[in-house]
């Protein structure tokens, strides 16, 4: 039950044990913590078609100290119909990825973005193939989608996590 | 005669109301259990339908509010649990987080969370009119929280008192359709026994057997009427044969002595109020008793059979005939106009039966004799009117044969006197207080004895009674015969005696009456007194009327030759006054003619009645008879006699009747010298 425990994302960012605690914002930790719910909420029909085990990948900036923060909170935890395990890959190494976090400014991305849904660090990321977008609003963190892009992926979007997103319009 | 009887529980709730009544209760209590089973089943339905919909509706808020607790979002976790909102059964639900911290909430106004989250239990319960449902939220193995729902049971009330309005409705519906259709069995099958009922009754209350009930049914009703029917045919039938014989005669099929008084009854009271005259005849057969005994009761019966069918057709129909018994008939005679027209029916009657009547072989001669009372006159009522017609007719009858009297008071007086005599007789023949006399005969020639003629005389306190008097009397009681064998027995013995005495024999005749001769035991009887008393036959003289032969010649000619054949003389008494034809004399044994006193007493006062006594005597002498002249007083009468050839004369002029011992010192005197 103590995975379980991850639930609410306050008790998650009051946990101790995680390393980049320290070296991260309130804000980024929420973004880990919905970067990894969004793996909850998202299929990539392709990972079922695949044979061997697969994992979902989670591409981010692999120098970065939210990079480890992911990482930590991800271990060995399982998601979705298929019950994958998470995996944060660096942008640098990865050979692709199913979930992109890009933040404004940093390198450009080399991988094959086929079914890759991007998350934008902010409504303003001016990266052209963001699908969902974080923003903050009344001091709560919440984000925005963009219909168009994620239909266009080879993805299942859940009803439950549009109906907690804002639609870009 | 049937007593309707009561019913002491009459009045209490009848049988068809039981039944009916019986069968509702058992039909009243599957039809509760049922409609029990269905409320009870419906609200459970309904209930299970209540939770299962709150159950949906909690499960679906579980399933779509995981987003929003995952990324804490409450706004929206609100948004989810407001959609209850339409649902206005719901009082609140909330959503809790892992921590039991209230994460988000929809309450209706005016509602307070009643049930802490940590008091819901894994099922749904009711309290206060409320349902309690919890769930927990899950995504996959992860535990995200708790979402608890709690409604009113409005509508489920609601519906218990729909379900227990449609139950109630359906139990009464039921129950009044099946008091219908009960009542409607009922009535149809309690009908027949309903009809038989009323047929009992009927039959209870005016004792008249006559109804039927109609069936067509095959099963055991029908068989029950029908049983019922032909019991009635049975009692009809009996009623019918009990009332024949209660008031027909049964040998001559004429209304009885019953049916008489109900009509005579009936009679005077319609002549009361016509106020007319009515005639009631009283008819006695004369001589019936005769031939009763002397032929049989067969015959005799036969003889009232023809007698009945005779006054009968002579009378009217609506002249009412009935046997009173034995061979008294009465007729009541309604609306009579006067006695002219009491004699004509009277006078048709006499006419009628003074025709001979042929009975197996036998020709018979009846006559009767009639008492006629009549109404108002006579008496007001039946009893007295029956009495006095009877009084009336023994009245007729000692007057003679075929003869009809009108009752008149005086006759009471009679008619006790008769009774009396009766009752004396009676008494003179146990205490024998009769006694005899003889009269000698005498020849004509020699004036010596030739027998006595045995006479009963009766001393009644002093009184000699007229043999007229006690005589129709002894007849009538039916000690005729007994006195004759007692005077049969006393007059061989004296005879008898007499001869034992030494004196010389002569013949001692006695009067026997044609009932005698015609009792079967006559021959026997008349043998066995000859054998007791040791007379020889030839000293009996049996002496009897023309009348003897009219009833029956047959059996009169076969007992006198049987009675000849032992050596009786037979001599006929009183000839010339009977109605018989003559030519009888020559077919029967007779060896004596008795010519009739009353012609004796006319001897030598006119020419006629001595042609008629030289005719008897001729007549006699010619079938080689002894004559004999009785009741001769005078020398003259003695003297035309003898010239006439008459062989024997009886009378005062040579002696009277005299007592025994007067008559030893006749016989003494005058017997024949001894050669």
């Amino acid at each position: 039950m103590s995975r379980g425990c991850l639930i609410s994302l306050l008790s998650l960012l009051l946990c101790s044990s995680v390393n980049a605690e320290h070296s991260l914002s309130k804000e980024d930790k929420l973004k880990a913590a919905y970067l990894f719910n969004f793996t909850k909420f998202i299929e990539w029909p392709i990972l079922a078609k695949s044979e061997r085990p697969s994992s979902i990948r989670i591409c981010v900036d692999g120098s970065s100290a939210f990079f480890e923060f992911l990482e930590e909170l991800v271990a060995n935890r399982r998601v979705g119909k298929l019950q994958k395990t998470v995996e944060v890959l660096s942008l640098e190494t990865a050979g692709g990825c199913e979930l992109l976090f890009v933040r404004e400014g940093e390198k450009k991305i080399t991988i094959q973005l086929d079914h890759t849904v991007v998350v934008a660090d902010s409504v303003g990321t001016a990266f052209p193939n963001g699908a969902l977008f974080f923003y903050v609003e009344q001091g709560k963190l919440r984000f925005e989608i963009d219909l168009e892009k994620i239909n266009s992926l080879k993805v299942i979007v859940s009803s439950e996590l549009l109906k907690l997103a804002r639609v870009r319009s | 005669m049937t007593i309707l009887q009561k019913n002491p529980y009459k009045n209490r709730v009848s049988f068809f109301y039981k039944q009916l009544f019986a069968v509702m209760g058992i039909n009243i209590l599957p039809l509760l259990i049922m409609s029990g089973l269905l409320y009870s089943n419906f609200i459970n339905d309904y209930q299970n339908n209540l939770i299962e919909d709150m159950n949906s509706k909690i499960s679906l808020l579980a399933a779509t509010s995981r987003s929003a607790l995952i990324f804490n979002d409450n706004e929206a976790g609100n948004v989810l649990l407001s959609s209850l909102k339409k649902y206005k059964a719901t009082r609140y639900v909330q959503i809790y987080n892992t921590d039991m911290e209230l994460f988000a909430e929809y309450k209706r106004v005016g509602q307070i969370i009643d049930v802490p989250v940590e008091d819901y239990k894994n099922n749904a319960f009711f309290k206060n009119e409320n349902v309690y449902l919890s769930q927990r939220i899950m995504m996959g193995d992860d535990y995200l929280g708790v979402i608890v729902l709690s409604a009113d049971t409005k509508s489920l009330n609601v519906q218990k008192n729909n379900y227990l309005l449609i139950s109630s409705s359906v139990l009464f519906a039921s129950l009044i359709m099946a008091f219908i259709l009960n009542w409607q069995l009922q009535k149809r099958l309690t009908a027949p026994i309903l009809e038989l009922i009323d047929l009992v009754g009927y039959i209870a209350e005016n004792k008249s057997y006559h109804k039927r009930l109609d069936t067509h049914r095959g099963d055991e009703i029908g068989e029950l009427i029908l049983g019922v029917n032909t019991m009635l045919d049975t009692i009809e039938t009996h009623e019918r044969q009990l009332f024949q014989r209660a008031n027909y005669d049964e040998l001559t099929q004429l209304p009885n002595r019953h049916l008489l008084m109900e009509r005579l009854s009936h009679g005077i009271h319609a002549a009361k109020r016509s106020k007319t005259e009515i005639a009631l005849l009283f008819l006695d057969l004369d001589r019936f008793k005769i031939i009763n005994d002397s032929l049989g009761h067969r015959i005799g019966d036969e003889l009232l059979v023809q007698v009945a069918a005779k006054l009968s057709n002579t009378l009217r129909k609506s002249d009412s005939i009935s046997r009173w018994g034995g061979d008294e008939f009465v007729i009541l005679l309604e609306n009579v106009e006067g006695v002219f027209h009491i004699e004509h029916i009277i006078k048709k009657i006499i006419l009628e039966l003074c025709r001979p009547m042929v009975v197996e072989d036998h020709l018979l001669h009846v006559s009767t004799s009639i008492g006629v009372a009549r109404f108002p006159k006579d008496g007001k009522d039946s009893l007295s009117l029956l009495k006095h017609a009877d009084i009336s007719m023994y009245k007729a009858k000692e007057k003679g044969l075929g003869k009809h009297e009108y009752f008149e008071r005086g006759m009471l007086n009679d008619s006790v006197q008769r009774l009396t005599m009766e009752m004396q007789v009676h008494k003179a023949l146990e205490n024998k207080d009769f006694f005899l006399v003889y009269q000698p005969q005498v020849a004509v020639d020699s004036e010596c004895i030739v027998g006595f003629e045995t006479l009963i005389r009766w001393n009644l306190n002093g009184r000699f009674v007229p043999l007229t008097e006690f005589l129709p009397v002894i007849e009538e009681v039916g000690l005729m015969y007994e006195l004759s064998l007692w005077i049969l027995a006393q007059a061989c013995k004296q005879n008898k005696m007499w001869q034992r005495a030494g004196f010389s024999p002569v013949t001692v005749a006695v009067n026997l009456s044609a009932s005698f001769i015609m009792h079967p035991d006559c021959v026997e009887n008349i043998q066995s007194t000859l054998t007791d008393t040791g007379l020889a036959p030839k000293y009996l003289e049996i002496e009897l009327t023309e009348n003897t032969f009219i009833n029956s010649r047959i059996t009169a000619v076969s007992v006198l030759r049987t009675l000849q054949a032992i050596g009786i003389n037979i001599a006929i008494d009183d000839f010339g006054t009977g109605y018989s034809c003559m030519s009888y004399l020559k077919d029967l044994p007779i060896g004596t003619l008795k010519i009739d006193g009353s012609f004796i007493t006319g001897l030598g006062q006119s020419q006629a009645n001595e042609g008629i006594v030289q005719s008897i005597i001729t007549l006699g002498k010619s079938l080689d008879m002894m004559i004999v002249a009785e009741c001769v007083e005078t020398e003259q009468q003695r003297s035309i006699l003898q010239s006439m050839q008459c062989d024997i004369i009886q009378g005062y002029l040579f002696s009277p009747p005299l007592i025994v011992d007067d008559a030893a010192s006749y016989l003494a005197k005058y017997s024949p010298q001894k050669s």
